[in-house]
């Protein structure tokens, strides 16, 4: 039997306080805040970063970059994905490019988009080398899955094209657009700051990650990376809410 | 009127139609009979242009609006009756004719009740019933049906094969049908048994 809501809200409480114990023994048994600081201290230093506006300004700037890239990654992931269930020669023309961008570590990538790109456009190129081959994997496999029996019989009915989109193909194809946007976006926030400590634009997370670390303000680096990770749930959650009818279609 | 001349068809190294001459009346009503696996379905998707064939020629069909009652209900799961019969409208929505139209076909097929309901809620029965209602709806100059009244019970059977015959009265078009009932077979017009 499935659990209640507020069962199952329980339970994400329980896990909630499991976790912070956990980390609370670990700070006991590290003995040095410098190395694992207490959940208390971090909570404290987190509530002090959101009194401050460089904190917003930060998060603002990875946040826009996190969507021009997911979104840039969706616009060529699905035209390319169109192409390729079009025209097989397309699909095996861009197969060996998509392998080498799945295959290459991250790092290289930041590097060679550190050598290519100016700074403040390095994120953004990074974050659409990583997600479009997610993106594009996916509604590839979700074309190819298109039901040949409904396309058939649409074209024997003359159905006008973007009727075909909206009525026959968007309701099968959305279930992988909503998995390759869920995947893209963690993937994302995590490229995107992996790729601004490096390129040091003017505002980013990844920049005033790097300076907590400079100097050693673990409880700062913690705070950020709770502050990701929430603003990485938070997107995906939006998503997930966006698309959860699509979703449940069937 | 369609001709069917010197048709040879064959699928995968067996011969399925050599030398097939056939044909239909313009407005005319005709059943093709045959036992399973003789072609059938093969030769309604040749007239359709589903489907290649090797040699002979076929007059008659070129520029025609064909509607078409595959052998599969081909229903989008995820839309209601209504919705479903609708698809093959919106590419020429006339918006207050066409509901008028749906309604009246709704009635003919006895699925006003169901209209709002989604096809995969329905029985074999009501899904063929849709698939039939989308055909009769896209108003074609020939109208080709592939088993159409697979799985509808015999009383509601008479019922939708008069309304049939009363729309093709109204306003006559094509209809090429293929049936493994005799009697539904006699009930629409023309029969041709494919095997003489």
């Amino acid at each position: 039997m499935r659990a209640s809501i507020t069962e199952t809200k329980r339970y994400k409480l329980v896990i909630l306080i499991f976790w912070l114990g956990l980390w609370q023994i670990l700070y006991f048994i590290v003995g040095k805040a410098v190395l694992v600081p207490s959940p208390f201290d971090t909570l404290i230093t987190l509530w002090s970063m959101l009194q401050e506006k460089i904190f917003y300004q930060h998060i603002g700037f990875t946040f826009t970059r996190v969507v021009i890239g997911v979104g840039l990654s969706l616009i060529l992931g699905m035209g390319f994905a169109g192409l390729s269930y079009r025209y097989t020669w397309f699909e095996m023309l861009l197969k060996p490019m998509v392998s080498f961008m799945k295959a290459t570590p991250i790092m290289a990538i930041i590097i060679l988009a550190l050598l290519w790109f100016p700074s403040n456009e390095v994120p953004i190129c990074v974050c659409i080398l990583m997600c479009y081959p997610i993106v594009y994997t996916n509604l590839l496999t979700g074309f190819k899955a298109l039901d040949k029996e409904l396309i058939e019989m649409s074209r024997v009915y003359h159905v006008k094209i973007w009727i075909r989109i909206q009525k026959c193909y968007w309701p099968q194809l959305k279930k992988y657009l909503l998995a390759s946007l869920q995947l893209g976006m963690g993937m994302a926030w995590k490229v995107v700051i992996a790729a601004e400590v490096l390129a040091l634009p003017k505002y980013a997370i990844g920049d005033a990650l790097l300076n907590a670390k400079l100097y050693i303000e673990t409880t700062k680096v913690f705070a950020w990376i709770l502050t990701i990770v929430t603003l990485s749930q938070f997107c995906e959650s939006i998503l997930y809410l966006l698309f959860k009818k699509g979703a449940n279609y069937d | 009127m369609i001709e069917i001349k010197h048709l040879c068809k064959s699928y995968q190294e067996k011969m399925i139609y050599k030398d097939l001459n056939l044909s239909f009346e313009e407005k005319s009503i005709t059943s093709l009979m045959a036992p399973s696996g003789y072609g059938k379905t093969t030769l309604l998707r040749i007239l359709v242009g589903l489907e290649p064939y090797e040699k002979g020629t076929i007059t008659g069909i070129q520029n025609q609006k064909i509607a078409y009652v595959f052998q599969e209900d081909r229903l989008l799961p995820w839309l209601s009756v209504r919705e479903n019969i609708e698809y093959v409208l919106l590419s020429s929505m006339t918006k207050a004719n066409d509901s008028k139209k749906v309604d009246d076909l709704l009635e003919l097929l006895k699925l006003n009740k169901e209209q709002h309901q989604k096809v995969t809620t329905l029985s074999g029965g009501m899904r063929r019933r849709v698939a039939l209602g989308r055909a009769l709806a896209y108003e074609g100059d020939i109208l080709v049906m592939d088993e159409p009244f697979r799985g509808i019970d015999k009383s509601l059977k008479e019922q939708i094969i008069n309304g049939i015959l009363h729309l093709h009265k109204q306003n006559p078009f094509t209809i090429i049908c293929v049936t493994h009932d005799l009697e539904e077979a006699k009930a629409l017009g023309r029969v041709i048994d494919l095997t003489v």
